[in-house]
């Protein structure tokens, strides 16, 4: 075993425990304990599952790039992206279930979907991209190597589908300002490649089971070449967003953009989003890693916890300003108030379902099999400088 | 012997017009059964209405006359006046008292609002119902279609469906949806009491909020109160308005009340702008 895993499974378990805490007291009280409102009526924990659900998509670019198109430099990495795509899913889906208000009801968005609403939508496209998760796991593990190509172009079809839906999920509101913009799908979608690929170099460094050979190094270089092209695409499309929509004169749209740079939340946008998600990663990863995979890692790292910062601020941001002015006055209640903050039990139940899908991930790469824990065969390394990066038949 | 026939006769006759009528009454019923089964019910039950000239009273005759027709024929419109609103707030409390909301849980804000600058300034309350859009954002976006426009164009929660995602709340633009999370008044204290536990009656079922049972979890809102409609009563914050500020009825009736405010120019609706045509109107 690893030596971080060591020190971090005992950890985890001890989130997991708090978690668990958390998830008794939000099955035995109800909603009563938890912060959120009607006029701010999804907090964390919908926050953190966009972010999770769009991280799961963009791990499984990784899984398709080296499966579907035969991207050798990706070959471990895939494997970790599989695994990363799962536990992230998963912990996405628990904790939007945790949100609903009668979670033994979730069965009738399968028996009574409504074909108009993009959220049955999703919860379909999900199913279904769960199962090819599934199936590419039990497609490795039984060495059914037939199967991998075909179910990763699915589950890339799948994942543009939701990751773009997801956008959707919020573009379509026309009455927020902040949301309602056709940019949502292709934002959502991009930071969610970003996401993926981001913890996805993490990963890959801090849990790495095999030597740092140059098939390694090769993977390193790639996935910062990627980390680095889809930070520079988010920069263009937040910069297109901002841009247009802070020039814009419908007021709810400029309070909106007023309150995420000097709102209650500034530090979330300024320290989070812009310094954690962006800075320091672009410092990290413009040197050449060579050499330097802690760099790789950590910009993925920092970069995960940035746009994880970016999904809550685009929740919370975008339901704060109220739909009169004098709404939130008009009846006074915690429930009926435009402020938020999270309460413990949403705290515990996030930290702990994130916790345990660490610690899903970390004992998968110890106990599976198909997990590279080897030098790779001579012929099948890719170099340093990424040549060749194509080769058809993915593994 | 004659007599006897006679009289004979005059029996089968009478029976035989008898079960004519019966039937003809019978098949009358169906009938009527068949055009509009809830008309006739509600009809059935209300009591008589004093005689007077009153808007209310006029209000309620219109009510009544509507409810004869079948539901699919009647077009509910609340109009509300700007000018007469005090802002007193008995709208909304009628509201919670008759609905029986809980904590965190409202139908009818009055939102108040100051304008201009000493020494001329004055105060604009606007209640804020549900609107009943004839287009509503809330419909589509429910992911198990528990919300639904009923014929007569009220906007409708089925409680039973509701799986309480909530993404109807923000897909209104009116802010008039709430969510029910389960709070009592006296919650907290050694006990809840009793009055806080006493069912609504919503869309004329009985709910008792316990537990997580629903209406616990669930989007709510304003329904124009279709419990008292269908039972021949305006809504509670029509009845309630001291200063008749409050107007209710069917504007597929040419001769209603509502009818005769909505024809003048004198009327907006909120958020006109958004294509979700308001069924609540309000008088400037």
């Amino acid at each position: 075993m690893l030596r971080t895993t060591k020190v971090l499974i005992p950890l985890l378990i001890a989130l997991v425990v708090l978690g668990a805490i958390g998830a008794w007291d939000r099955l035995a009280t109800g909603k009563l304990s938890l912060n959120f409102g009607s006029y701010i009526p999804w907090g964390i924990w919908v926050g953190l599952y966009i972010y999770l659900v769009g991280l799961s998509g963009g791990a499984f670019l990784i899984v398709f790039l080296h499966y579907a198109l035969g991207i050798r430099a990706l070959r471990r990495a895939s494997v970790y992206a599989l695994l990363v795509a799962l536990t992230t899913l998963g912990a996405g889906l628990v904790l939007v279930l945790a949100d609903l208000g009668h979670m033994d009801r979730f069965w009738r968005l399968y028996t009574f979907a409504n074909p108009r609403s993009i959220l049955a939508w999703m919860v379909w496209i999900y199913t279904l991209y769960a199962l090819v998760l599934l199936a590419m796991l039990y497609a490795l593990a039984k060495k059914k190597q037939r199967w991998l190509k075909p179910l990763s172009v699915v589950g890339l079809i799948l994942v543009i589908t939701f990751g773009g839906g997801e956008g959707a999920l919020f573009g379509v509101l026309g009455s927020k300002a902040a949301w309602s913009s056709g940019v949502q799908p292709i934002r959502f979608l991009f930071s969610a490649f970003l996401s993926g690929a981001g913890i996805v170099a993490f990963s890959t460094v801090a849990f790495r089971r095999w030597q740092a050979d140059q098939e390694h190094h090769g993977q390193v270089e790639f996935l910062r070449y990627l980390v680095l092209g889809f930070l520079a695409l988010n920069l263009y499309i937040e910069f297109a967003e901002f841009s247009v929509t802070s020039y814009s004169s419908t007021p709810a749209i400029v309070e909106t953009y007023n309150l995420m740079l000097f709102g209650s939340y500034w530090w979330l946008f300024w320290l989070g989003q812009i310094g954690i998600g962006l800075v320091l990663p672009i410092l990290l990863l413009v040197p050449p890693c060579d050499g330097k995979p802690a760099n790789l890692g950590t910009a993925g790292l920092f970069i995960a916890i940035g746009l994880a910062g970016t999904k809550q601020n685009f929740v919370y941001l975008g339901l704060a300003v109220p739909d009169f002015r004098a709404l939130p006055e008009a009846f006074v209640h915690a429930r009926l108030s435009v402020v938020y903050f999270p309460s413990l039990t949403e705290w515990l139940v996030a930290i702990g379902v994130v916790a345990a899908a660490a610690l899903v991930f970390l004992i998968a790469i110890e106990k599976l099999s198909f997990v590279d824990g080897r030098r790779a065969p001579p012929g099948e390394a890719s170099s340093a400088r990424l040549e060749p990066l194509r080769e058809g038949g993915g593994a | 012997m004659k007599s006897r026939d006679t009289q004979k006769y005059t029996s089968a006759r009478r029976d035989f017009l008898k079960s004519i009528l019966a039937a003809t009454a019978i098949a009358g019923g169906l009938s009527a059964k068949a055009e509009g089964a809830e008309a006739k019910k509600a009809e059935k039950a209300l009591p008589e209405l004093p005689e007077g000239e009153s808007l209310l009273l006029r209000m309620q005759r219109e009510l009544r006359r509507a409810l004869k027709k079948p539901i699919e024929q009647r077009r509910w419109v609340m109009v509300i006046d700007l000018s007469k609103c005090i802002g007193c707030s008995a709208c909304t409390i009628a509201c919670v008292a008759e609905n029986k909301l809980p904590p965190g849980v409202v139908y009818r804000p009055v939102l108040d609002e100051e304008f201009g600058e000493y020494p001329n300034v004055t105060r604009r309350f606007t209640p804020r119902p549900c609107m009943q859009c004839d287009n509503p954002p809330c419909v589509p976006v429910c992911p198990v279609k528990a919300t639904y426009k009923r014929p007569d164009g009220i906007v409708e929660i089925d409680y039973n469906k509701c799986i309480g995602c909530r993404y109807c709340l923000p897909a209104c633009p009116y802010g008039a949806r709430t969510a029910d999370f389960g709070e009592f008044f006296t919650l907290g204290t050694p006990k809840v009491e009793a009055y806080e536990t006493q069912p609504n009656f919503e869309y004329g079922r009985e709910w008792n909020r316990a537990g997580n049972k629903s209406p616990v979890g669930n989007a709510r809102k304003c329904h124009f109160c279709i419990h008292r409609l269908e039972a021949g009563m305006l809504p509670a914050c029509v009845t309630t308005c001291v200063g008749y500020a409050t107007y209710f009825g069917d504007t597929n009736d040419p001769e209603s009340l509502v009818s005769e405010l909505i024809a003048k120019p004198n009327v907006m609706r909120l958020k006109e702008e958004l294509g979700t045509k308001p069924k609540v109107y309000y008088r400037v």
